[in-house]
């Protein structure tokens, strides 16, 4: 049989750094091939070229036999290569059928055949098993249904490759399941070969039939899911042992740091209540829209709150701004670090410091060589990647930017650190190590920690204890040593 | 031409300015000649000294043509009334931060954008100054010394707003870089809401940098109308786009974080040279606006090649 | 709810009555109309004010209604519309750009009502035209400089708004009379009437024509003829004896010719009282009023015009024209 898709030797060059260095592998029809590797592992350079957008220094591309001498996105489109990504590029004032049809909209004379491109998104649609209105506006749709739609599209251009860039980061876990059991049958019944790109090293062995390994732009592994472990994954991944994905925990838990009652939000939460010990790390877990976020955002002061009280170190206090909650030693890592957390333009130092410039002033002005001093030093305790302090933190991986984050917190001495997905788009590698330092900042500097995570194993590995949320209310306080993910799920899901 | 420093386009600019300029015309390099294009650059420059400071949150203030004009009119009338000098000064200069007070609130309370609210103010202001003169000019008569000074004068040979340019750029250049509050106006401008989430008080940061537009505006009035030694409510049309153009010109980026006064001194320097080499030159008016644009056109453009893109 | 309903009816009932009634009221005063096309400047304004003034104390039977255009010929067409429909038997209007307003006023003609042109004249006939000429300041300008330089010197010539006639026809007028004799103009630029633009570039100008290279200064308005004297001054060169001549007759500009600072200006009528008068000779029939007004010229098309001559101001005649101009002068309150 042939090949869906073979590629063979494929390097790629940038000003400075070699991205791409002899990547080859091959996908039958009908295979679900999974992709993983660190970020800057070369993923995303080896699925543009796949998509067109690039052209390879060298190498050889074939699809079904023939060989791509002069890719364009417009060609690869084509000869059946459909490439989703994790930003979906959609038009959201247009209709469902508008995307799905895009650029090849049915035609009756000089008009548009609306009734047409209705039946055949439909058509589409219902081969992927799910529900969607074709008129509906794509704005309105949620973002598991939006994806379908992106598949849809795919389909309705004869796709034979879809390549799916980390689809599973913004679902919930029910929206994952439909999506794997759309995936699964598309290859099945149509022969349709999938690369699927993710970090969930759980899905890669859930979903895929194979699986290919990235590291530093070089295959590193290349072979069936069956039989290999997460350890083997994990590995070949980073380059080394990495041990257990958590360090081990020797928890040294003090009295009561923070205690919020009772808090309720117009939006959705009502009557919440949790409290944290000095040296405790406690989980936050829910489903998307369960509150995780408005509820940490409530105690922090971001966000208004409608009722409940909050005291830190057994004094009542009251926080109406994110700065009165620095001022009582509160500390929020945002949701999103890019929009809400970084100074993205602005150096690593400036982003280190901002949140504690009043210890480097003097007779009034700032001591930029305090400063420097102070940046460094944090800089070298958090193993911050970056060339200097002054580099833009634009510039920096995503775990290094987060270690930016908790750097700010550190510097402005947080006593009780409120992290909101800190690991999220965080590498393997970098992963660990802010789990290193959550541990660190708990056991060694008796921080009080909470972590909101929608991923629970991230959640039972690191906490000492740990809360469930669901719609906005507290449905369980369990022990996280002792739980189970079952146990959690119950918590967590709708019946 | 990535990877150069800062200011290389700008830098490059006022270089290749100032050759063409002593070639173009022997008077350029005449001392007194420099002296007015250094005049020049102080009228126009503190102007955009305050533009900077609204540019760097991500904002912009349209208004400032039209203060200039009022602070003109009203300190015409008041010598007329015979109020004493420093008063003058006083009110003058807090009408400037009245100005910036009301577009400010509307900016950070009501969260009208920048430009809507700005715009707004420039007609009213305008209108108010028109009201005050009646339509025409306000002579006061013959000015006083110590006020003349300030805009006609000269201190040891050297134009007096050169100095009050330099003591503007000295203490703007230090609240920038040296005091918290000139880092709040950074990272306001880089993101509103991590500056937000870190503590910074969003609306008294925005606040604050359009009072000090403002305030810098009516000092720039009060040295045009020691120049000119009449209230004119017709004078100062045009004043932001000048401003604007320092601004950009001296790399403060309209989409905040980014802008130095170095940079704004530099842009300020571009334009008054430009204006100054055509006037030497001859060349004729019409011809003069299609250079002017020409060359910020390209001074923009090789700051521009100078950035990665992100 | 229905109570309510008629209430509200009654009231709009009622005041619909009373609006349409109004203008029966003043059915008695004769409605006269006056576009005006700008408030920004002191000449414009003068002219609006002196008629309104005029108009209220001597007109008792006139009810004269002003509008302005705000610098917009759009809004100077709908103003024009508007003082249609509130009745007008006569229109005064000055212009703020003669093409666009022509069809309009011809509509205005057509209905009967004359129409008299202040200061600004149309390309249409019109019934009347009041006002001053600009080419001959101009040409009177050129002359006096010729003679004073005896038909040999350099001048630079700052222009105003290039868009509008008063700026090309002094220029024209100028260049007209100049021409022929030695008297070069080494440098010129468009100031758009402002006092800061001619003075900077007076500035520049005079860096670039050292001592003894400038003989004279023309400048279109008194505000840039003051910019070029600051200019002037503040080089420390005013002792060289450069002729600094403006137009319009301020009465600031009056006061510094007959100091010494400015050579000469001109005076440029603000054709008030006469516009207001012109309106109620015309809507009165009184055609003695009408000349006595000034040299009534009929032209081939049926239109009529009376010119406001202007008067050259130099310091032998200063002191006769103190105050009689308009602007601000602190001596004059």
């Amino acid at each position: 049989m042939t090949s869906a898709l073979a590629l063979a030797g494929i390097t790629k060059s940038f000003p400075g750094v070699r991205a791409l260095k002899g990547v080859s592998f091959s996908l039958q029809p009908g295979e679900i091939r999974a992709l993983v590797g660190e970020n800057g592992a070369g993923k995303s350079t080896l699925m543009k070229i796949l998509s067109g957008a690039y052209s390879a220094d060298e190498g050889r591309i074939e699809l079904f036999g023939e060989e791509v001498l002069d890719p364009t996105p417009a060609g690869m489109i084509a000869r059946g290569v459909a490439v989703i990504y994790q930003e979906l590029a959609q038009a959201p004032h247009l209709t469902v059928a508008e995307n799905v049809l895009m650029g090849r909209l049915p035609r009756k004379g000089a008009l548009i055949d609306w009734g047409e491109a209705k039946r055949r998104t439909s058509a589409v649609v219902d081969r992927l098993g799910f529900d969607v209105d074709p008129t509906a506006r794509i704005g309105t749709l949620s973002v598991a249904k939006r994806q379908m739609v992106e598949i849809a599209k795919a389909l309705a251009r004869n796709a034979k490759i879809i390549v799916l860039d980390e689809p599973s980061a913004v679902l919930a876990q029910a929206e994952i399941d439909q999506l794997f059991r759309v995936v699964r049958q598309l290859a099945r019944e149509s022969g349709v070969a999938f690369v699927y790109i993710s970090h969930r090293l759980r899905e890669v062995f859930e979903l895929s039939d194979t699986v290919t390994v990235l590291r530093d732009g070089t295959v590193i592994h290349n072979g069936p899911s069956n039989g290999l472990t997460t350890d083997d994954l994990i590995r070949s991944m980073v380059g080394r042992d990495v041990g257990d994905v958590f360090p081990k925990r020797t928890p040294r838990i003090g009295e009561e740091a923070l205690s919020a009652r009772g808090i309720s939000t117009q939006a959705l939460l009502r009557n919440v209540s949790i409290h944290v010990r000095k040296g405790e790390i406690v989980g936050l877990f829910g489903l998307a829209g369960a509150g995780r976020t408005e509820l940490l955002r409530a105690i922090y002061g971001a966000d208004p709150r409608d009722a409940g009280d909050v005291s830190i170190n057994g004094a009542m206090t009251s926080i109406g701004s994110p700065r009165a909650g620095i001022s009582k030693g509160l500390g929020l890592v945002p949701e999103d670090r890019k929009t809400e957390g970084l100074f993205l333009i602005q150096s690593v130092g400036f982003n280190i410091m901002s949140a504690s410039l009043a210890q480097i002033v003097r007779f009034g002005l700032l001591s930029l060589r305090r400063e420097r001093r102070i940046v460094s030093g944090l800089i070298e305790r958090l193993r911050i990647r970056t060339p200097n302090a002054a580099a833009a933190t634009q510039n920096l991986s995503g775990g290094n930017q987060q270690k930016c984050v908790l750097a700010r917190l550190v510097s402005a001495g947080c006593e009780i650190l409120l992290a909101d997905e800190p690991t999220r788009g965080v590498d393997v590698g970098a992963k660990r190590e802010i789990y290193d330092l959550l541990v660190e900042l708990a056991e060694a500097r008796g921080l009080a920690i909470v972590i909101a995570s929608s991923e629970l194993p991230e959640i039972l590995g690191l906490c000492d204890r740990l809360y469930v949320l669901r719609e906005g209310e507290i449905t369980a306080e369990l022990d996280a040593r002792t739980a189970t993910e079952e146990d959690v799920m119950h918590f967590a899901a709708l019946h | 031409m990535k990877n150069l420093p800062r200011g290389t386009g700008l830098a490059g600019a006022l270089i290749g300015l100032i050759i063409a300029a002593s070639l173009i015309s022997p008077h350029f390099l005449n001392p007194i000649n420099i002296l007015n294009v250094l005049r020049q650059v102080a009228l126009y420059g503190i102007l955009g000294i305050g533009m900077t400071f609204v540019i760097l949150t991500k904002g912009i203030d349209l208004s400032v043509g039209s203060i200039v004009a009022l602070v003109g009119v009203t300190g015409a009338v008041l010598m007329e009334q015979g109020m004493s000098i420093p008063l003058m000064v006083l009110i003058c200069l807090s009408i400037g931060a009245l100005v910036g007070c009301v577009n400010g609130f509307g900016i950070s309370h009501f969260r009208i954008p920048a430009f809507i609210m700005t715009l707004g103010c420039m007609v009213m202001v305008r209108g108010f100054a028109l009201m005050i003169a009646d339509g025409g000019t306000v002579n006061p008569g013959k000015l006083a010394d110590s006020f003349f000074v300030l805009g006609g004068g000269y201190i040891l040979g050297v134009p007096t707003p050169i100095y009050v340019f330099a003591i503007v750029c000295i203490i703007a250049a230090i609240v920038l870089s040296f005091t918290s509050f000139g880092r709040a106006i950074y990272a306001v401008g880089s993101n509103e809401e991590a500056a937000r989430l870190s503590g910074i008080s969003v609306p008294l940061v925005i606040f604050s940098v359009y009072i000090i537009c403002g305030v810098l505006a009516a000092l720039s009035g009060l040295i045009f109308l020691s120049r000119l030694s009449v209230g004119d409510p017709n004078s100062g049309l045009g004043l932001e786009l000048e401003a604007i153009t320092i601004a950009v010109i001296g790399g403060t980026s309209l989409f905040g974080g980014e802008g130095t006064v170095l940079g704004t001194m530099g842009g300020a320097m571009v334009l008054a040279i430009i204006a100054n080499i055509l006037n030497l030159a001859g060349v004729s008016p019409f011809s003069q606006q299609v250079v002017k644009g020409g060359i910020i056109v390209l001074a923009v453009l090789l700051e521009a090649g100078r950035k990665p893109r992100s | 709810m229905l109570n309510i309903t008629r209430r509200m009816l009654i009231i709009s009932a009622g005041l619909a009555t009373v609006l349409t009634a109004a203008p029966a009221f003043s059915a008695d005063k004769i409605v006269i109309g006056f576009s005006q096309a700008s408030s920004n400047s002191a000449h414009r304004n003068t002219m609006t004010k002196r008629n309104q003034a005029y108009a209220a104390e001597h007109f008792k039977d006139v009810d004269l209604i002003v509008t302005n255009a705000e610098g917009k010929s759009a809004k100077q067409i709908s103003d024009v519309e508007s003082l249609m429909v509130q009745g007008m038997k006569v229109l005064m209007i000055s212009a703020q750009d003669g093409a666009a307003i022509a069809p309009t006023v011809k509509q205005v003609l057509a209905a009967g009502i004359p129409v008299i042109t202040l200061e600004r004249s149309l390309d249409i006939p019109v019934t009347l035209h009041v006002g001053p000429h600009n080419k001959p300041i101009g040409t009177l300008a050129g002359k006096y400089i010729a003679e004073a330089l005896k038909g040999k010197g350099n001048v630079v010539e700052i222009k105003g708004d290039p868009a509008v006639a008063p700026a090309v026809e002094r220029h024209e007028g100028f260049a007209e009379a100049i021409a022929g004799t030695e008297i070069k103009v080494i440098a010129e630029t468009h100031a758009d009437w402002d006092q800061e633009k001619a003075l900077k570039f007076m500035e520049d100008t005079l860096q670039r024509f050292p001592a003894g290279q400038i003989q004279a200064v023309y400048a279109h308005n008194d505000n840039m003829a003051f910019g070029a004297l600051r200019a002037i001054q503040a080089a420390g060169r005013d002792k060289e004896g450069i002729l600094i001549i403006g137009i319009d007759g301020e009465n600031a500009a009056i006061r510094a010719v007959a100091k010494g600072d400015l050579t000469a200006t001109f005076t440029y009528s603000t054709v008030a009282p006469e516009g207001v008068i012109a309106a109620h000779a015309l809507a009165t029939n009184d055609t003695a009023a009408l000349e006595k007004l000034g040299t009534l010229t009929k032209k081939d098309d049926g239109s009529m015009e009376i010119e406001i001559a202007s008067k050259m101001i130099t310091k032998e005649n200063a002191a006769e024209f103190f105050c009689k101009g308009f602007g601000d002068d602190p001596e004059c309150k």
